[in-house]
């Protein structure tokens, strides 16, 4: 993509990688991925900040891709599902979400699988309704709330995974 | 059968999980087939109500550094014209053409497209495109006093709205015991996670379309018609869909203005509609308001039962809220009179929303029952049994497999019903605690499936059938049945769906892939089985009447084992069987039968009720459900979960406001519009009494995705009602429906 004069450079690191990119300032970071790097992993189900499909994280810390803008993003490390793991190499907690049974249509799951290895670095209480409290601004409109937390609780408490629990 | 099965009804995990938890699965706006980047679309919706545009002016979108086009009725005919009931080869959500005409018929309505290279332009250009429009007057409210009413006589399934038998009048006037009361449920949406996207990519005078949609094969039929191609010309791909519950079941306007768009620019085009577009492109449930009324003999014997249905639809949408239907075939009543009016307003178009009919009919007749047992003196429960019955009511016909019994049962015991006290007496510390329960029901249907398997030469048996799987595990399912079939593990099964190219099969609704799949996988594996039996035949071996084992790369039977290798030598093509049925169950001209079949269940509320700020919260639902036999534990579990949850968002949070002056609505975000957060979900217990139904499919599985939230509503009401004395009969409930009865 060409510099043109309403156009911004930023460098940011994306799951390790560095780039340097020239972008509209209207764009969101969650754009970005999608659209310009083709990370569609991340997902869009609001661009409002409500569903959180679309998180992310930014430096460490679990945001709304959507609600962030790309021009800020320049110098920031983000980390997206696909710099998780793969199928051929999960993650503990994907492990978990697949052996919970923690999802259905699958759509929300990359932001509730990044919500939730944030929240395992965030200081929450031990017990299922801090998990609860913690996960609510992940929606899942199938249904998988239960699941999600008894995911989540087993890798917080360092289980082995049972896969055909 | 296979009830020894070592796969079936084991709680094996999702095959696709690996691809969904690693963001790998391709959801349609996540693919990328081409060299050239899509063009990014973004919809232009009608501001008002009722009238006719009478232009758009453009000039401040004309010089945007990166628009491409604008499209609307002015560019001539894009889209072939769409007359009801078309051709009868697709179910479309609504009966206009898009684009079309210069006329409005509600807010929201599709009257233009951009197009731009970066989704940012497109979303610019969108805003600033001014319509101007000539209004008419528009009846929007629903007491409307000039509103065309009509008494529709079918519903799509083919099942009569219009019902009565026996003499409701006398009986009624004969009672002793007798409730009366209207009952209200509000307009609410699917709110899907991942909105509808449709992604067109021509080539010559063949169209992909990458689409989320519920049923691939209508999606082709409806692209195919509105595109003037032969269907065989269309293909529309939908590996992975985001959820649908109904608002991606029929197709609607804006999958054939993508397709016409990336026609006329001969470039791929993508759209994705916003989550405000979602509230008024791909349906809702409609409001209802139903008069329940109910009479019984002293023993609590129903006498006569009542129930009236007013909703609406829209002037381009023909969807009826089948409320009464429930009702109709529930329990024991020989005086009953079911009836279905709605009016013609200027709204957006409702669709089926998951258990269409069932969710708000049943909390009206569900509370309606509690409020019978209630003036009975009589516990809820037992008030159900003793109009319990073995024969359809509709028809006379016995239920192919009904254990309705069991699942009061096991429910009333695992909820903890022997606790339950006399309304608004039952307190722990700050909290009111009340326990409700209503009946669940949902129809078994099956329409015809096409399956192929393939056997290859490395011992891998593929499944390939045009379905999808929109979250219900049904990847995991096929590949279930397959091993089952021939004795091996699912993971030697490759299942591939979702690609209307393949055998068709029925859309991800009405609860039906599983049992429709079932008949067609067990009859493509008696094919299969039958030509590798005769290809060992052919190569010299002695066969016993012993099943068929595919053992990694041999073939097994009796004493015999094949390497795959011999039995299909370097060069030869895989062995393919095709299987298949054209049988209906449930749908008008279905097979001749005498058996009827639905699934049944039983679901049971605890709430809590916080005595001062009435706060209502769920500690525990239970569920328990007759639906055939359970194809994965696992999966299946889950899908009840979400009805459930389904359920406490129905009771307790969801309602889209409309403003009867503009035809807006009013809350068209998750931010307004509040669906259940984990926070909101509490143990939610699930048991199925897993008992086949070999008349239904040879798999003995019924269906499981509308069921679960069918009672939840009322059964959350009921217990409130438990909990505080108060009767709400409107949904949702909300504090301040409680604070000012609330017993101190």
């Amino acid at each position: 993509m060409a510099a043109s004069a309403n156009q911004l450079r930023i460098n940011l690191a994306i799951n390790d990688t560095v780039h340097g990119l020239d972008i509209d300032p209207r764009t969101t970071l969650l754009d970005l991925l999608r659209e310009t790097l083709d990370l569609t992993g991340t997902k869009k189900g609001c661009n409002h900040g409500q569903c959180g499909a679309c998180t992310v994280h930014v430096n460490g810390q679990r945001v709304l891709s959507c609600l962030t803008l790309a021009a800020l993003c320049d110098g920031v490390q983000v980390r997206t599902i696909e710099g998780i793991g793969t199928p051929d190499d999960l993650h503990p907690m994907q492990d978990a979400f697949i052996a919970h049974d923690g999802f259905q249509c699958g759509y929300c799951t990359s932001g509730q699988i990044m919500s939730a290895l944030a929240v395992l670095e965030e200081p929450w209480g031990p017990d299922a309704a801090a998990i609860k409290e913690a996960m609510s601004g992940n929606i899942c409109r199938c249904g998988a709330y239960p699941n999600i937390v008894a995911a989540v609780q087993e890798v917080r408490k360092g289980l082995e995974v049972d896969r055909n629990a | 059968m296979n009830l020894e099965s070592k796969v079936i009804g084991k709680p094996v995990s999702r095959v696709d999980g690996r691809l969904k938890t690693t963001g790998t699965a391709q959801y349609s706006a996540d693919q990328r087939p081409s060299e050239d980047r899509p063009m990014h679309a973004v919809l232009v919706k009608s501001g008002i109500p009722s009238g006719r545009i009478t232009g758009f002016d453009l000039s401040a979108v004309q010089g945007m550094d990166g628009f491409v086009r604008f499209l609307s009725h002015l560019d001539g005919a894009l889209i072939r014209s769409i007359k009801n009931p078309a051709d009868g080869s697709f179910a479309a959500g609504e009966e206009y053409t898009p684009f079309e005409s210069d006329r409005v018929d509600f807010v929201g309505q599709h009257i233009g497209l951009v197009v731009a290279r970066a989704l940012e332009t497109a979303e610019a250009a969108a805003k600033a495109v001014v319509v101007k429009y000539e209004a008419s007057t528009a009846r929007i409210a629903f007491d409307s006093p000039d509103a065309e009413v009509r008494q529709p006589i079918l519903y799509n399934t083919g099942e009569e709205l219009q019902v009565s038998r026996g003499d409701v009048d006398a009986a009624l006037a004969k009672a002793t015991h007798t409730v009366q009361a209207t009952y209200t449920t509000p307009i609410e949406h699917h709110n899907p996670i991942e909105p509808s996207a449709t992604l067109a990519v021509w080539d010559g005078d063949h169209v992909t379309v990458y689409d989320a949609t519920q049923g691939s094969v209508n999606d082709k039929n409806y692209v195919a018609f509105g595109m003037s191609l032969d269907p065989e010309n269309v293909r529309v791909l939908n590996p992975f869909i985001g959820g649908g519950f109904g608002c991606k079941g029929f197709t609607w306007p804006h999958s054939l203005i993508a397709a016409a768009a990336a026609r006329v620019l001969d470039a791929p085009v993508l759209l994705v509609l916003s989550r405000k577009d979602m509230y008024t492109s791909c349906g809702h449930r409609p409001y209802t308001e139903q008069e329940v009324t109910l009479a019984a003999d002293t023993d609590g014997v129903l006498t006569a039962t009542r129930h009236l249905t007013d909703s609406y639809r829209s002037p381009v949408g023909d969807h009826v809220e089948p409320c009464g239907l429930t009702t109709a075939m529930l329990y024991r009543c020989d005086n009953l009179e079911v009836a279905h009016n709605v009016r013609v307003l200027n709204r957006p178009s409702g669709t089926p929303l998951r258990s269409p009919g069932e969710a708000p009919g049943t909390f009206a007749l569900e509370s309606a029952m509690d409020e019978l047992a209630e003036k009975l003196g009589m516990d809820p429960v037992e008030l159900r049994r003793r109009n319990h019955t073995d024969i359809d009511q509709r028809n006379g016909r016995k239920w192919s497999s009904k254990h309705l019994l069991d699942c009061y049962d096991r429910g009333a015991e695992r909820i903890g019903w022997a606790r339950r006290r006399a309304p608004g007496t039952w307190r722990e510390g700050k909290d009111l605690v009340g326990l409700g329960m209503a009946t669940a029901c949902y129809p078994g249907y099956r329409t015809p499936t096409q399956t192929r398997l393939t056997l290859d030469r490395d011992g891998t048996l593929h499944v390939a059938v045009a379905v999808q799987d929109i979250g219900t595990g049904l990847y995991t399912v096929l590949a279930q049945m397959v091993a089952d079939r021939f004795r091996t593990s699912p993971d030697t099964v490759r299942v591939l769906i979702g690609d209307s190219d393949l055998p068709p099969g029925p859309l991800a609704g009405g609860s039906m892939t599983t049992a429709s799949v079932a008949a067609a996988v067990d009859d493509a594996c008696r094919v299969l089985s039958e030509t590798l039996r005769a290809r060992l035949v052919k190569i010299g071996k002695t066969l016993g009447n012993e099943p068929l084992v595919v053992d990694g790369g041999a073939l097994r039977t009796g004493a015999l084992s094949v390497p795959m290798t011999e039995l299909i030598p370097t060069g030869s093509p895989a062995i393919a069987a095709e299987g298949g049925t054209n049988d209906i169950y449930g749908f008008a001209g279905g097979v001749e039968t005498d058996k009827s079949f639905y699934s049944f269940g039983a679901i049971f509320a605890e709430v809590r009720i916080d005595r001062d700020y009435g706060i209502i919260r769920v500690p525990k639902m239970t569920g328990v459900f007759d639906v055939g036999r359970v194809i994965n534990a696992k999966t299946a579990r889950s899908q009840m979960l979400g009805g459930m949850t389904f359920g406490i968002g129905m009771a307790l949070m969801e309602e889209t406001f409309i403003d009867d002056k503009t035809g807006r609505f009013v809350n068209p975000s998750l931010g307004e519009y509040y669906v259940p957060v984990n926070a909101d979900v509490h143990e939610l217990d699930v048991e199925m009494l897993d008992i086949p139904d070999y008349d239904f499919n040879p798999f003995g599985a019924r269906g499981l995705g509308e069921i679960s939230n069918v009672g939840a509503s009322a059964a959350i009401a009921n217990a409130v009602y438990n909990a505080t004395g108060i009767r709400v009969r409107h949904l949702p409930i909300r504090l301040d429906d409680l604070l000012e009865g609330l017993p101190r």
